[in-house]
């Protein structure tokens, strides 16, 4: 299902001193199985930009269209909605609250309005899903958990609904680096199943190596929309928005500063090593 | 603050109108002086507006009095109602402003600084003021903080599909659960933090403490005390 934003325009706080324009006529489209990762400096609209799009906040102007339906028109059925967008918030851990691990994540098939076999079944694919045999920690109390199991419970109680589009708002914050990579691996496992993920990261390095299009966020407007060879491209343009690139990416910028004569799309470790390979291999570089 | 609280007592002792009009060019004139502009004083009443109403309907039907003008079942419409009625509306009105003025002049720090000296004798019968004041700051200080964690817990709870606004008064209840448990963990693990943090900067109690900034009684504090109790004695004797 495709989610398309048309003219959005979002204001906190209206006809107030504070009233800030967080989003300002941003138009864009997502199709089925992109990997979308939004970036912009804290403050640029991002963040309210995906909870525009998942209807969590009525815009002030402009239309949210999910599958050509208006969420916020008249008669639209919410259930849809959240049936069919998941969101993972920053910190989700703190969304738990039922006696056991097994009624939380059950907390949103049953709201969606799902049969009890089909609420069991989702549970224990959801916990699986995010690397938990089903049956360890079904009785658990979500609050006897460490930080990192409560993030992955939460996380599955987003899953459980089977959603097709996964919204995501900086869901690797505070994650050690394994725990990062996994989740990282659950991502895109999800994207290649068919779930469109649309996430808002300021981990570029992970971005570059698994998004398909990257949005750059600016003010509370859509700058730069493109794969992320293309906007990462740009170092002194993003730069200048306060974003860095990969570390990859950086360090080929530097060689190009120095005199190298490589290429702007590369953007990942591994591209990075097999070009200065091939490069010294040549015998280009004596440097 | 010592000045409002002998406002209150005065706004309930008096009764006559004649008093509340005395009151009331006070507060204007306060009001004036205050440079906090008319508008958001009378701002800050709106939201009670319709207490006030209410209290005063309730007055005029069914204060029980002698000279009743109308009869109707249990509904008594006297002239002592209305009287009645028109004093508790403008009674609780001036209380409100008078409130509000404090609370937009001052900031709360001020308030519970001031409150602390001002209890500072009953620490001799071992009250514990300093701890006190230090608890209503803190509160003071996680309001905004846990709104805003509400407002982050009904998000995510609405993306899974939970609804707060809608069904009966029960159903309603019951759907705030999936909010209150996790902001009470919220707030208490905020808490603890927040000892933690205090004890680690060597935060322990009111004993030998020192202030950043000295609540000091000037001239000019001295003088509205002056005024402001001559003028709630003159009102309670003579009134």
């Amino acid at each position: 299902m495709p989610i398309e934003v048309k003219n959005l325009k979002f204001t906190y706080m209206p006809g107030t001193p504070f009233a800030v324009d967080a989003v300002k006529d941003v138009s864009l489209t997502v199709e089925d199985g992109e990997f979308v990762g939004v970036i912009g400096r804290t403050g640029c609209g991002k963040s309210t930009l995906i909870q525009l799009m998942a209807g969590l906040i009525k815009p002030d102007a402009g239309q949210v269209l999910l599958n050509g339906a208006d969420i916020c028109g008249d008669g639209y059925d919410r259930k849809v909605l959240r049936k069919t967008v998941g969101v993972v918030f920053q910190y989700p851990e703190y969304q738990l609250f039922e006696e056991t691990v097994e009624r939380d994540v059950a907390f949103g098939p049953k709201k969606a309005g799902m049969s009890e076999t089909e609420i069991s079944k989702n549970v224990d694919m959801a916990l699986s899903l995010v690397g938990f045999d089903p049956d360890d920690i079904r009785e658990a109390s979500p609050f006897d958990l460490s930080g990192g199991q409560k993030r992955k419970v939460a996380i599955a109680g987003v899953l459980a609904t089977d959603p097709n589009i996964l919204i995501l708002d900086e869901p690797i914050a505070g994650l050690d680096p394994m725990a990062r990579e996994s989740f990282m691996e659950l991502i895109t496992q999800l994207n290649a199943s068919g779930v469109t993920i649309i996430m808002i990261s300021h981990n570029m390095d992970g971005l570059s190596d698994f998004a398909s299009r990257i949005i750059a966020m600016d003010g509370g407007q859509v700058v730069m929309d493109g794969p992320p060879t293309q906007v990462f491209a740009d170092v002194e343009k993003l730069a200048a928005m306060g974003l860095g690139v990969s570390e990859a990416r950086q360090a080929a910028h530097m060689l190009a500063q120095r005199g190298w004569d490589i290429p702007n799309d590369i953007i990942t470790v591994d591209a990075l090593v097999d070009y200065v390979t091939a490069y010294l291999g040549k015998g280009g570089g004596n440097a | 603050m010592i000045i409002l609280v002998a406002l209150l007592v005065t706004i309930f002792v008096v009764d006559t109108f004649y008093a509340f009009a005395v009151i009331a060019i006070f507060l204007a004139a306060v009001t004036l002086a205050s440079h906090v502009g008319v508008k958001t004083v009378l701002r800050g009443v709106r939201p009670l507006l319709f207490i006030i109403i209410f209290t005063f309907v309730l007055n005029v039907l069914f204060y029980t009095g002698d000279n009743i003008l109308f009869e109707w079942g249990i509904i008594k419409i006297s002239v002592e109602g209305i009287e009645k009625a028109v004093f508790i509306a403008i009674r609780l009105l001036l209380l409100v402003i008078a409130t509000s003025l404090l609370t937009l002049t001052t900031s709360p720090m001020q308030i519970t600084d001031g409150m602390e000296s001002m209890f500072g004798p009953l620490k001799k019968i071992r009250v514990p003021v300093h701890e006190m004041a230090m608890m209503m700051s803190i509160a003071m200080r996680f309001i905004p903080t846990l709104i805003d964690e509400t407002d982050r817990i009904m998000k995510a709870q609405t993306a899974r599909g939970a609804e707060f606004d809608s069904g009966n008064i029960f159903k309603k209840a019951k759907g705030l659960i999936p909010l209150l448990v996790p902001l009470f963990v919220g707030a208490f693990k905020r808490a603890d933090e927040l000892a933690l943090a205090m004890e680690s900067r060597c935060y322990r109690g009111g004993e030998g403490r020192t202030r950043m900034k000295v609540l000091v009684m000037q001239k000019i504090d001295a003088g509205a005390l002056a005024i402001c109790g001559a003028m709630c004695v003159l009102l309670c004797i003579f009134l």
